[in-house]
């Protein structure tokens, strides 16, 4: 049983009787586990690091998602049920970041966590709720790709009700997940640097413990394995498909195979690859580091130092900037709309979507005349 | 009655070359194969010392475009054949009959153009969409495009191309055949004795578009439950080679509890009649029809077939087959048993009787479609009718919106 440490770490640096987890005010004392005793306060630069980088994390995240969700709602060829995810993946990113951001700014400045222990919990519930949204939105996304790629002709195309459906699910699973700990399955508690709260992975009975476990098979490790299967098998289907395509032109004795409309010089199996790679990676090193520190959390697997707590959530946090850009990006159209809604941010060169716009316009003025 | 010869038309964007075409559909006759015959019009001191260019190309779409994500394109195109048409290459070339007849009237800026099918290359088919999707339709299409510049490569004047869609088809064979496919099947029950046979009997092989399918079904039972209902489809198998799919789709179908229950000993015989169509299908997602230019009269996609000696694993693009379902119910306990009987579904060659009987019922619908069809005019002289393109321009430019 992990009891009470003195606090030896706190006067033998500085001088100072005072530990990590004394520093918090005292009407939230009794949230903090016992395990923050060893540790001296931070650094104060370090409050300045930390607050500046999430505030520039979030500034980007705002502005990312909201792009995504304005351009993927305004313009009707976007209006696609495949769509919505993208679009749920943004708000929820947006939310996330909405709620986390702000706070941990100011209670940064402070030091400490100002906000008292209701704001704690709320906090710590918001996080987890649009955490998990995300997660799942990213595992919609995923599974969809692959139902278009792999199953291809063979489906039903989605539905916008189906689409609407398979949401509506993960935010009520999500939702149940978040509001568990305010009744009494885990809590929430100020963690890491005592400016943001979480899940209490320090608790050490069965109880506490077996939340943190099966709330991680949800959130970490089905979608996990839901993206991993996905784009595999849609590499493996492209591959497939590319292969066939050549016997078939040899079949045909044609020389000349090339994708109508795309660029002839990179292999488009190398160029999905990449794309698989980075989209898996990237949702790999969000989660992984929160997953692992909850787990050395519960099974003192780890001697966890308030920073690197802290680094875990700016890790995931980070996730929410990059997703507009890998989730939006990876869609022609999106660059396609904003390139024409808002010319300065538009990135990648002209493509031939121009080109046909022009021959449109001529076969028009020529029918006309 | 004068009998005019329909020629269809289409010029590029800034109207200096113009495609003239004797006809939009290609017949593969399985042993030979339609060449694609037409002739180039260039106006004259347009060129100046450029050449004009001809490709036959063939598109496969598997898949929307508005599906495509990471890069992935749901679209290949293949060049099946490419020509250098002006200046001509080969001066002596052995025209057709309707180039000949073009070139004749259209003068000395006329140049003829023949393209061959390779062997093996697949039939135009059309996967349809659901609803009013109008983005680039699924399927086998071909496109035949002429183009100016100065190499073969050449190809970003957009305005100086032509380009438009054309069908490759297959016929039925003159005979029909003799043979009238059938399939028995029978099935026992886990916990009782005896056995229920179905023996299902088409009346044909081969039909044609159109016509009804007649299902003769005979059931004995000699078991001791009892069937509660008989259910008949039409199944279109439409298998996508190029990305190794295949799904099944009911386009028509019965069910009846007309005879039923067919109680245990008792026996029945009935023909089920069904007929499958296009226009019973519209809107419905997947189902393969003949690759069509045109809304009106289209057809469900023709059987795919091949050479004797060949399977149709061999095929490639899309693969059509059909065949008749039918299904027992035996009751909750029972379960159901099924039985497929394939059967071939094919556009009549032309000169047949039943090609004119069904050109009859197609040119009474024209006469009406003729009516809103703009563009086009008549030549008494030579008797040659151009239909413009002008209503397939509408729908691009419709598309580009």
């Amino acid at each position: 049983m992990a009891s009470l440490h003195p606090p030896s770490f706190a006067y033998m640096r500085d001088g100072r009787n005072l530990s990590l987890a004394e520093s918090v005010p005292a009407e939230i004392m009794h949230m903090v586990d016992p395990y923050w005793y060893q540790w001296p306060p931070l650094e104060p630069m370090w409050f300045g690091i930390i607050g500046f980088v999430i505030a520039i994390l979030g500034t980007m995240s705002l502005a990312g998602n909201f792009i995504v969700m304005y351009i993927f709602t305004s313009s009707k060829g976007l209006r696609t049920p495949s769509n919505m995810f993208v679009v749920n993946l943004a708000f929820s990113d947006f939310m996330m970041m909405f709620t986390m951001f702000p706070p941990v700014v100011l209670n940064g400045f402070y030091g400490t966590w100002i906000m008292g222990p209701f704001l704690c919990e709320l906090y710590g519930m918001f996080g987890s709720l649009f955490g998990c949204v995300s997660i799942w939105s990213m595992t919609l996304i995923a599974y969809d790709r692959y139902c278009v790629i792999v199953k291809g002709m063979a489906r039903k195309p989605l539905t916008a009700t189906a689409a609407v459906l398979r949401l509506m699910v993960v935010w009520t699973i999500c939702g149940a997940w978040a509001l568990m700990p305010l009744f009494g399955w885990n809590r929430y508690v100020p963690e890491g640097n005592m400016t943001a709260c979480g899940t209490d992975y320090f608790a050490k009975d069965w109880w506490n413990r077996s939340y943190i476990i099966v709330y991680s098979l949800w959130v970490y490790l089905t979608p996990l394995l839901t993206i991993i299967f996905s784009y595999w098998h849609i590499m493996k289907a492209v591959a497939a498909h590319e292969k066939a395509m050549r016997e078939q032109a040899k079949k045909m004795n044609v020389a000349s195979l090339r994708n109508s409309e795309a660029d002839k010089s990179k292999a488009i199996e190398i160029k999905l690859a990449k794309v698989a790679l980075t989209t898996i990676s990237l949702w790999f090193f969000a989660w992984t580091p929160y997953t692992i520190i909850n787990y050395a959390g519960i099974f003192e697997s780890m001697h966890l130092s308030p920073l690197s707590t802290i680094c875990g959530s700016v890790f995931a946090k980070a996730n929410a900037v990059c997703n507009p850009i890998v989730y939006g990006l990876s869609h022609p159209k999106y660059k396609q709309v904003l390139r024409e809604k808002m010319p300065c941010l538009a990135c990648g060169k002209d493509d031939l979507t121009s080109d046909s716009r022009t021959q449109a316009t001529a076969e028009i003025s020529e029918s006309q005349a | 009655m004068v009998v005019s010869v329909k020629v269809f038309k289409k010029a590029t964007p800034n109207g200096k070359v113009t495609f003239y075409l004797g006809r939009r559909d290609f017949i593969d006759h399985i042993d030979y194969c339609d060449p694609v015959d037409g002739v180039i019009v260039v106006e004259p001191d347009y060129l100046k010392n450029r050449k004009v260019f001809g490709q036959l190309a063939t598109t496969y779409r598997y898949g929307r475009e508005e599906d495509e994500v990471m890069g992935v394109k749901f679209s290949k195109e293949l060049i099946l054949c490419r020509e250098q048409i002006v200046p001509m290459t080969n001066p002596n070339m052995e025209m057709t009959p309707m180039q000949e007849k073009l070139v004749r009237k259209l003068g000395s800026n006329a140049y003829p153009f023949t393209f061959h099918f390779p062997p093996n290359s697949p039939s135009s088919v059309t996967l349809q969409q659901e609803g009013d999707d109008n983005g680039k339709p699924l399927g086998v299409e071909y496109t035949i495009r002429a183009f100016v510049g100065d190499s073969e490569d050449d190809r970003q004047h957009k305005r100086s191309m032509v380009s438009l869609v054309i069908k490759k088809l297959q016929y039925a064979p003159l005979n029909r055949g003799q043979r009238l496919p059938s399939s028995l099947v029978s099935k026992g029950f886990t916990f009782s004795n005896g056995k229920i046979s179905l023996e299902v009997t088409l009346d044909r092989e081969i039909y044609y578009h159109g016509e009804k399918t007649a299902a003769t079904v005979q059931v004995s039972n000699n078991s001791k439950k009892s069937v509660k209902s008989i259910k008949c489809f039409i199944v279109q198998h439409t298998e996508i080679t190029m990305v190794n799919a295949q799904f099944s789709k009911h386009v028509a179908q019965l069910e009846t509890k007309e005879g039923c229950p067919i109680t245990p000993g008792a026996n029945l015989t009935k023909t089920f009649y069904l007929i499958p169509l296009a226009a019973n299908n519209k809107d419905r997602h997947g189902i393969a029809l003949d690759g069509h230019l045109k809304d009106e009269d289209v057809n469900l996609a023709s059987s795919t077939m091949v050479q004797e000696g060949k399977s149709t694993g061999d095929a490639c693009g899309i693969v059509i087959s059909y065949s008749v379902r039918i299904k027992l119910n035996c009751g909750t306990l029972g379960g159901e048993m099924q039985t497929d009987v394939p059967f071939k579904l094919l556009q009549p060659a032309p000169g047949t009787i039943e090609k004119k009987r069904s050109n009859a019922m197609k040119k009474m619908k024209s006469i009406e479609q003729h009516r809103n069809v703009k563009g086009y005019y008549q030549d008494d002289d030579d008797n040659i009718v151009f239909e413009d393109f002008a209503k397939m321009r509408m729908n691009n430019v419709n598309m580009a919106d």
